[in-house]
């Protein structure tokens, strides 16, 4: 034995190692023990397997454990979980402005905490890390790429993104596919072009870059007028996209044309701004795009998650994305070549003039801001915005929170319009949970939420998890929209909600404020 | 509701809602706010400084900028346009080279060498102080044009105030509610022409107002009328209404809260109306009850 023991040790070493790193493959199919990229897995559906917590149950759902980062310093507005947290191999990984924590998920106890120097980008929020093989990556407010080790939170290395001096900031959390990590940009107050990168996991380094705006020649240049507007129209990619492993191609919701609330310089439909594109993983070339509101003028980010799913629509099984945009509308495509198959409102909005033959809203010119005021719905802040919908494959059913908000949009340029160039004036901020029926778009239920702030989840218990504006935590009926189980906590919920099992325990672990809150079920179960 | 309760969804509504938003320097608009909540009562000016933190160009230094733009103005305005938005030379307010500039380092040998290659001559008069203020006064520009929040908005009143008055007592049906000489006698004077646009379609303040700590005029409070199960009917202001909880404060002062499971409640909001006519109102039967409220000094 006493031979024995080291070799045992030694052998084992290596295997144990291994199973503590995220490699692609769990990537492609995650375990449901956890939850390791942004929407737990690539589709977007933010829907897991797990239904250990169900319609029977959730009545007794419990507190399981809370952590409260109370180490984080001034962390920007609020100081507020929006991220994501992923959880792979019994760890959660989690972010605000500056901070990354890794904590137990079985317990909430702080493993390590990652705080970055204080810095001049825009501090609105961020929402998570990703990981790759031993390394977390994460998106610094002045736009670093971040590599830690996530054995102890020690920083590995650091790589401009973009550059903050041009008012860019950055906020998402990355997207790993295979050996890519590939990021995303925010700001749109100076007129910068947006664009996506592609970054090597061991150095940083670019493996491919993609402007929003095409090059000049390129399919969607036209929609320029000229190469100055070109060059300073917006389009930012400031949320996770989704990637389809068997097409291998990568889905991405694009931001607002700039400048904001003003089209006169850039006349024509500004593309690929507020359009839905599928890029190549391996080489970031466009397939295809679909541009879901031309020539934009109020600050309508199409960046919404473009959600996977396969399914029938028409009588024929087809490979689908379906997006709830910050417009007022669901559309759902064909993600093999981009096909439109559905544009169906899911607030009454007033912009349109109506449908175009493809499926694109057409804007009214004249509700677009004026000087003495447009009355318009839905407001900036859109009818969805950041807050992660789910799709529920189990019923078919796409979950969004929706707002039917209304704002006056002012235009304010004195010559040349630059930036914003216009300002709206938010009247009012409902919000609601919508169903919506993806073969129909038909809105199966509604449920009020008092405003909107969090994200979704559903899981195969037939639930969805969300946050309202009271401080609860609700778990709903998914096929009916009734709750079923709520909780008050210390803040309103702020991000999305995860869930994973460990030790044949289902967790659901919503973020709401500065701290992180887990649930499972009592003891009696 | 009570105020306090609407500052603190207001605040939380303002993280949610400026998510694609720029504005700048939290770290400052941290320490505003932490300033703002060691007072009671805010200052004008903690509103004027929050407001640049949050938009930006909190540390342009006015004086000299406006040096800067008396240089800038004949030496380079015939070119660059005065405003530095671009002429026949190019705009200088969204320039890289003008945003990492710092005093003059970066466009300082432009400015003294000039770029004959591009037809821009030398300016080797001026000196590294003159280049220097002229830096400022592109970063003020550039800053005037991220700080969105600080956009001037104007030129509101152009309806027809007859129009208006007729969309008032007829249509929109305001009259049922309020009155020229009574609630609304001299409105025109209490708020600016955007402030009144707003409040005449949704009374509730600006929350960006709420959230920089300026003085704003809360939201009319809302009726309220509880019957419990005993038929028992318990009315007040309304407090809190959400799916599991309505609250109130009664006529006694006391507040009192009920399950809405075991309680019938009747809301008697005044935004409801208001809140009715969004979807119905046209652009221009907007500006003309502008205009027709305007009338009302």
């Amino acid at each position: 034995m006493r031979v024995w023991a080291p070799t045992l040790v030694l052998s084992l070493a290596p295997v144990v190692l291994c199973g503590q790193e995220l490699t692609p493959e769990a990537l492609v199919k995650p375990g449901t023990d956890s939850w390791p990229t942004y929407n737990g897995e690539y589709s977007g559906q933010r829907h897991s397997p797990l239904d250990q917590i169900n319609g029977s149950n959730v009545a007794s759902l419990a507190l399981a454990w809370m952590y409260r980062a109370s180490n984080y310093g001034a962390a920007g507005f609020g100081s507020v979980i929006k991220s994501t947290p992923i959880e792979v191999n019994g760890v959660l990984y989690f972010t605000m402005p500056d901070n990354v924590w890794a904590i137990d998920a079985r317990n909430g106890r702080e493993i390590w905490h990652y705080k970055y120097p204080p810095n001049e980008g825009l501090h609105i929020g961020q929402r998570g890390v990703a990981m790759l093989g031993s390394s977390i990556y994460t998106e610094t407010p002045d736009c670093n790429l971040v590599s830690l080790n996530a054995q102890d939170g020690k920083e590995r290395w650091r790589k401009q993104i973009a550059d903050v001096k041009l008012e860019y900031f950055c906020t998402m959390s990355p997207l790993v596919v295979g050996n890519h990590i590939i990021t995303g940009v925010g700001g749109d107050s100076l007129d910068n072009p947006g664009y996506l990168e592609s970054r090597d996991p061991e150095t940083g380094e670019v493996q491919w870059h993609w402007n929003t705006e095409p090059n000049p020649g390129e399919p969607g240049s036209e929609s320029w007028p000229d190469a100055e507007a070109r060059s300073h129209g917006g389009g930012m990619t400031w949320m996770t996209g989704t990637y389809d492993p068997a097409l291998r191609l990568i889905y991405w919701g694009i931001g607002n044309p700039n400048p904001v609330h003003s089209g006169a310089g850039r006349k024509g439909d500004n593309l690929w701004t507020c359009s839905i594109v599928a890029l190549r993983v391996d080489s970031g070339k466009l397939l295809w795009g679909y541009q879901v509101s031309p020539h934009d003028t109020h600050d309508w980010d199409a960046t919404q998650t473009p959600i996977l799913f396969d399914g029938e629509f028409k009588g024929k099984q087809r490979k689908l994305v379906a997006q709830a945009s910050r417009n007022g509308f669901f559309f759902v495509l064909d993600r093999s070549n981009g096909e439109h198959l559905l544009t169906a409102p899911f607030i009454n909005s007033n912009w349109t003039l109506g449908i175009n033959a493809k499926g694109q809203p057409i804007p009214n010119p004249k509700k677009e801001p004026a000087r003495d005021g447009t009355l318009v719905s839905p407001s900036s802040n859109g009818a969805s915005n950041w807050f992660a919908p789910s799709f529920n494959p189990l019923a078919g059913l796409f979950y969004v929170v929706a707002s039917q908000s209304y704002s006056v949009f002012y235009l304010t340029s004195e010559g040349k319009a630059e930036g914003f160039a216009g300002r709206d004036d938010s009247l009012n901020y409902p919000g609601t949970i919508k169903a919506i029926d993806y073969k129909t778009g038909e809105i199966r239920w509604t449920h009020d939420l008092g405003g909107m702030g969090s994200g979704l989840l559903t899981t195969a218990g037939n639930l969805l998890f969300a946050g309202d504006f009271s401080r609860h935590i609700l778990a709903i009926d998914a096929t009916t929209g009734k709750t079923l189980w709520h909780t008050t906590v210390a803040a309103n919920q702020a991000n999305g909600a995860i869930t994973y099992e460990l030790d044949g325990k289902q967790y659901v672990v919503v973020g709401a404020g500065d701290s992180l809150f887990a649930f499972a079920l009592g003891a009696s179960h | 509701m009570s105020s306090h309760y609407f500052v603190a969804v207001a605040a939380l509504l303002l993280f949610a809602s400026i998510s694609s938003g720029q504005a700048d320097q939290a770290a400052n608009a941290e320490k505003q706010k932490a300033n703002r909540q060691q007072k009671d009562a805010p200052q004008k000016e903690d509103a004027g400084d929050a407001l640049a933190a949050l938009t930006g160009g909190a540390h342009i230094d006015k004086e000299a900028a406006e040096r800067g733009r008396k240089i800038f103005v004949p030496s380079c305005g015939f070119c660059h346009g005065n405003d530095a938005h671009g002429k026949s030379g190019p705009d200088l307010v969204r320039s890289a080279s003008v945003l990492h500039d710092n005093k003059g380092d970066v466009i300082g040998p432009v400015i003294q060498n000039g770029r004959p290659e591009r037809g821009m001559p030398a300016f080797s008069a001026l000196s590294a102080e003159q280049i220097a203020d002229i830096s400022v006064f592109l970063h003020s520009q550039a800053a005037d044009v991220s700080n969105r929040f600080a956009y001037k908005i104007g030129d509101l009143i152009t309806g027809d105030a007859q129009k208006g008055a007729s969309f008032f007592n007829g249509d929109g049906h305001c009259g049922s509610c309020h009155s020229a000489s009574g609630d609304l006698a001299h409105v025109a004077t209490k708020y600016e022409p955007v402030e009144l646009q707003r409040r005449m379609l949704y009374p509730a303040p600006n929350l960006i107002d709420v959230f920089l700590g300026r003085a704003v005029t809360p939201p009319a409070p809302t009726k309220v009328t509880v019957q419990l199960l005993s038929g028992e009917r318990v009315s007040g202001t309304l407090d809190h209404l959400d799916e599991f909880t309505v609250s109130l404060r009664d006529s006694a002062g006391w507040h009192r809260s009920f399950p809405r499971e075991s309680v019938t409640v009747d809301v008697q909001d005044p935004r409801a109306a208001h809140e009715g006519l969004l979807p119905k109102y046209t652009d221009q039967e907007m500006h003309d009850v502008l205009a027709y409220l305007e009338t009302l000094k």
